[in-house]
């Protein structure tokens, strides 16, 4: 089964479009939503959630379709947004307190082992917290009702390294049950090479690409060459280049450059040269 | 719907002090002064209430947190129309309190007491499907009319309205009640359904 399966999907907003994106997270993967500022990834996740309406396609969550009695789907969904959520005047003890009579299969007891383990504070406002802080209560109460997908809108924004770190790994250990699975949306695309499985990139409104991560890391790579040699290489081959007075480099397809040097590409190289090239 | 009624508790005893002291001052002093105008005020701040707070909550981001809950928004729009209800009660009961400790009764004033709980009913009435579908920043229009309209009337009417409710029957002001109570649920109906068509 699909933990979330988009198809022919469109919305649009006033100049903006969401067009005819269509995608497929399988059960026990996590997915990373790449794009630039206002790309569409936070439509996407919105859409998923069904916060605001399509103008076409279907989305199914856990097998359900999310028009289909909604609210008995979001029991197995953790979700952490962009903004949080959370008011301002609450503490993670009144908060754990609110999460308990909402979700049925509410964890107290992880609950506050998350926050313990991430060291969040529990009887302080949430006025006082940090940007990362807060991120790292909205992560633990997502993954303290037993939720069986993870839905996180740059959830790993506004945490120092060693929180991100640790955070990546809760994701990670999330998926070691293979019913379980997580669609994360990041510009920290460092984060997203080292947990995804998959990486689904959305550039102005238009999925340019969803593929297995270790696949496009070897399908694609840079090559360091003069430009008559790039000439050589078809023009449908070359994902995008720099050019500068000692020559140019390139990401390539590998199958269309052999014979050349050609070394290893990370998802960040590949999708600013990407954005620059479309 | 226990957890979004729990927020909203919390959150009213948080932000919501000055109003709650406002509330018992206006009491207090419509107690010893009779003055029907003061005792209509805290009423109408009870119906304003949900409005105050659902605009926390749209600064806060909590709309779309607790849309992607296991609420309906049929659920998340009840929520603040029971939490108008419980506000009422307890102004009703507050200035109950007040008025039987300065040796009158609000019992012995049935109509009298109709007119205050319609007056925060149709307050809520009026503003929460406003600021449900335009949200609060646009909505403010909607709860400074509903204000100055309600203490136009309040003075305009209630200055002579002992007299006025006084000589309401019995069943005239059952009538009015019906009324607004009828009024409150039709508001809670569309309500409804504006915010399961909102974008949030």
């Amino acid at each position: 089964m699909n933990a979330i399966e988009i198809k022919n999907l469109s919305k649009t907003y006033g100049e903006f479009k969401l067009d005819d994106l269509s995608l497929c997270l399988p059960q026990g993967c996590i997915m990373g939503l790449v794009g630039e500022n206002g790309a569409g990834k936070s439509t996407t996740i919105k859409l998923i959630l069904d916060m605001i309406q399509r103008d076409s396609g279907t989305i199914s969550v856990l097998g359900r379709d999310n028009k289909d009695n909604f609210r008995l789907t979001k029991e197995d969904i953790g979700v952490v947004l962009d903004s949080v959520g959370f008011p301002e005047c609450l503490n993670a003890r009144q908060l754990n307190r609110i999460m308990k009579s909402s979700y049925k299969n509410w964890d107290e007891a992880q609950f506050f082992g998350y926050l313990n383990k991430l060291n969040v504070p529990d009887g302080k406002a949430f006025k006082e917290f940090s940007r990362g802080m807060k991120m790292k209560l909205g992560i633990a109460a997502a993954m303290s009702h037993g939720a069986r997908l993870l839905i996180l809108d740059e959830a790993t924004s506004g945490l120092d390294p060693v929180a991100r770190d640790e955070v990546l790994d809760m994701f990670s250990e999330f998926t070691r049950d293979e019913k379980n699975s997580v669609l994360i949306s990041s510009h920290i695309v460092s984060d997203l090479e080292k947990i995804c499985d998959y990486i689904a990139f959305i550039h102005r409104g238009r999925l340019m690409l969803c593929e297995e991560k270790d696949v496009l890391l070897e399908e694609y790579g840079i090559v360091n060459c003069r430009p008559e040699e790039l000439g050589r290489i078809p023009e449908g081959a070359v994902i995008g280049r720099r050019e500068s007075a000692y020559g140019v480099r390139a990401i390539v397809r590998r199958c269309a450059a052999l014979g050349m040097q050609i070394s290893p590409v990370t998802l960040e190289e590949l999708f600013v040269f990407m954005v620059k090239e479309a | 719907m226990k957890g979004l009624l729990l927020k909203d508790y919390y959150m009213t005893v948080k932000y919501c002090r000055m109003l709650i002291l406002m509330v018992l001052i206006f009491a207090a002093v419509s107690a010893v002064s009779n003055s029907i105008f003061l005792i209509s005020y805290p009423f109408i701040i009870a119906g304003v209430l949900p409005v105050s707070l659902y605009a926390y909550d749209e600064k806060s981001g909590w709309c779309s947190y607790a849309d992607a809950m296991p609420y309906s928004r049929a659920q998340q729009v009840s929520a603040k129309y029971i939490s108008a209800l419980v506000f009422i009660c307890l102004v009703m009961l507050i200035c109950t309190v007040g008025k039987a400790l300065t040796g009158d009764s609000f019992i012995e004033d049935f109509s009298l007491l109709v007119m205050l709980c319609g007056t925060g009913l149709l307050s809520a009435a009026v503003l929460l499907p406003f600021v449900l579908k335009f949200g609060s920043e646009k909505g403010r229009w909607a709860y400074y009319a509903v204000i100055i309209i309600a203490c136009v009337i309040a003075a305009a009417v209630f200055d002579t309205g002992s007299a006025v409710a006084s000589e309401l029957t019995g069943t005239a002001a059952a009538c009015i009640l019906a009324g607004c109570v009828l009024l409150f649920g039709l508001s809670w109906l569309l309500s409804i359904k504006i915010y399961e068509k909102r974008e949030l």
